[in-house]
């Protein structure tokens, strides 16, 4: 793919389409920067942002197992979901959400932490390996092309994939070749992603010129397929569509535990200050982080794919423009929340996100010819459940918007507690 | 189909189970049980469970399968409090 003034082993790297030609795409992170932010966090160095997000998933797993203890009565009571009732409501939400999604909350928590097992405690690595080289041949081979040797034809790389794909029983993923068209040319077959639940790839090398295997490499054993699974648990590369959507579906739950946590927080506060009307500051920061942290999450979320979209084509530092309008966007609802009273700041941060959102597809449709519609009728589902999943959030957010536009403009009598300059986040 | 099926039992399973609860009896079927048939519902619905379960591994692959009925279980149990939650706000 270099220009024909390069030289021949120059190194190079191309994206092709199915059919192989060339594809040009924009600079961008995509989803890859959500998953990074998740453990490495951003703008940080990576090794604290670990240890910042280790102690957080520590914390939350001691929460849970703790809780399960302190609460065993909700685990008998997890029917309840008593709606329009204040208080009641976002607990029986938030009781509903961690009870019933508990073994999806647990797992993740638990194979998150086992993830950076070896970050946290790095110590048994350290005693029996002499570098951290030694230790990354071991774990992870990964062989060097030898000296070159005299130029000999390539083996026929296809009927090793499907040797190898028959030995093992599954699909393979990748194909490494070192050295082609040498003597000393070795053809590396390795297992697919979702091959199975380990995250650690099976792979076996051929001899480039016979095509004879020379070695295997099955890292089996029982410590590492333990761990290899847990983290394919907790990265779910294995699954299937249904059991993807399912884990979609518990992480949301997790998120309305998590949402409905903090916002009980409050509700429960709210009705034994002193002076409601003019909170103290530790409850009036509180409330504002509430309204960043539930409803501008979501709006940020929704910046970076239409920033994704938006943004021209090229240009160097695209990718770290696009991550750069997701914290904008986020920090804006924060400094939004502060200087909005608290039921306003509500509404319009959670309306902006729902119409964001909503944006999205219509942005699909009109700038590239992935609009929901050709989708649906090319039965490309990966495209067309992406832009319904963004309008079902849309709906979501706009329900959740207008459920408080009409919460505030009911008259206040429930129960006497709500003052005007309060959220009505009783609403349920 | 499989996966609706599993679905399907889940929720009837975690049903069963609220429907043995005497506090949810009024609001599901507008009377109480007796404490013999609770008793049977009960363990109705928790055979239902364990047979999803055992579908599941048959069909799905034990790993899979155990993971996709943890899934559809929480499925199952939010489906029946939805429905349990609907009629006891219409009922009062």
């Amino acid at each position: 793919m270099n220009g024909p003034g390069a030289p021949a082993d120059a190194p190079t790297d191309a994206r092709l389409d199915g059919a192989g030609r060339k594809v040009e795409a924009r600079e961008t992170r995509g989803g890859d920067f959500f998953y990074r932010f998740h453990y490495n966090l951003h703008y940080i160095n990576w090794y604290w942002a670990r240890w910042i997000v280790g102690i957080a998933a520590m914390a939350m797993l001691v929460a849970i197992l703790s809780g399960i203890v302190t609460h065993k009565k909700i685990i008998a009571d997890f029917f309840l979901l008593r709606l329009g009732k204040g208080q009641r409501s976002w607990l029986d939400a938030h009781n509903a959400s961690s009870v019933l999604f508990l073994p999806f909350i647990l797992m993740i928590t638990y194979t998150g932490l086992v993830s950076l097992a070896t970050h946290y405690m790095p110590w048994g690595i350290v005693a029996n390996y002499a570098s951290e080289e030694k230790f990354f041949e071991a774990s992870f081979p990964w062989p060097a092309p030898a000296e070159n040797a005299g130029p000999a034809p390539l083996v026929a790389v296809a009927p090793l994939v499907g040797e190898a794909e028959r030995i093992w029983g599954v699909g393979a993923g990748s194909v490494r070749i070192l050295n082609p068209g040498d003597r000393t040319a070795k053809i590396i077959v390795s297992t697919a992603p979702d091959s199975g639940m380990s995250v650690r790839p099976r792979s076996l090398t051929f001899d480039g010129v016979t095509g004879k295997p020379i070695s295997a490499y099955n890292p089996s054993g029982a410590a590492t397929s333990t761990e290899g699974t847990m983290i394919g648990l907790h990265a779910g590369r294995f699954a299937s569509g249904v059991l993807r959507a399912l884990y979609f579906l518990s992480g949301l739950a997790g998120c309305v535990m998590v949402g409905s946590g903090l916002i009980l927080w409050t509700v429960k506060r709210r009705a034994k200050l002193a002076n409601p009307d003019r909170p103290h500051f530790g409850f009036r920061l509180v409330e504002k982080l509430n309204i960043g942290a539930i409803a501008g999450l979501p709006f940020a979320f929704a910046v970076y794919f239409l920033a994704n979209r938006l943004l021209p084509a090229g240009g160097a530092g695209r990718s770290d423009r696009e991550i750069a309008a997701f914290f904008i966007a986020w920090g804006a609802t924060f400094v939004w929340a502060a200087a909005r009273p608290a039921a306003r700041a509500w509404v319009e941060v959670l309306a902006a996100a729902a119409v964001s959102f909503a944006l999205v597809p219509i942005i699909n449709a009109l700038a590239t010819d992935r609009s929901l519609i050709a989708s649906l009728a090319a039965d490309d589902w990966v495209f067309a459940s992406f832009d319904l999943s963004m309008l079902l959030i849309a709906a979501g957010l706009g329900w959740a918007a207008s459920k408080l536009v009409r919460r505030s403009a009911a008259p206040r009598v429930a129960n006497g507690k709500r003052r005007p300059g309060s959220p009505s986040m009783d609403a349920a | 189909m499989i996966h609706f099926f599993l679905l399907f039992l889940t929720t009837v399973g975690f049903g069963l189970l609220c429907l043995s609860r005497e506090r949810h009896q009024r609001d599901l079927i507008g009377r109480k049980l007796g404490k013999s048939t609770g008793h049977y519902v009960r363990w109705s619905g928790i055979a239902i469970l364990a047979a999803a379960f055992l579908l599941a591994g048959d069909r799905l692959g034990w790993a899979v399968g155990s993971l996709e009925w943890l899934g559809l279980s929480s499925m199952g149990a939010i489906l029946t409090m939805a429905l349990l939650s609907r009629r006891s706000t219409r009922a009062s």
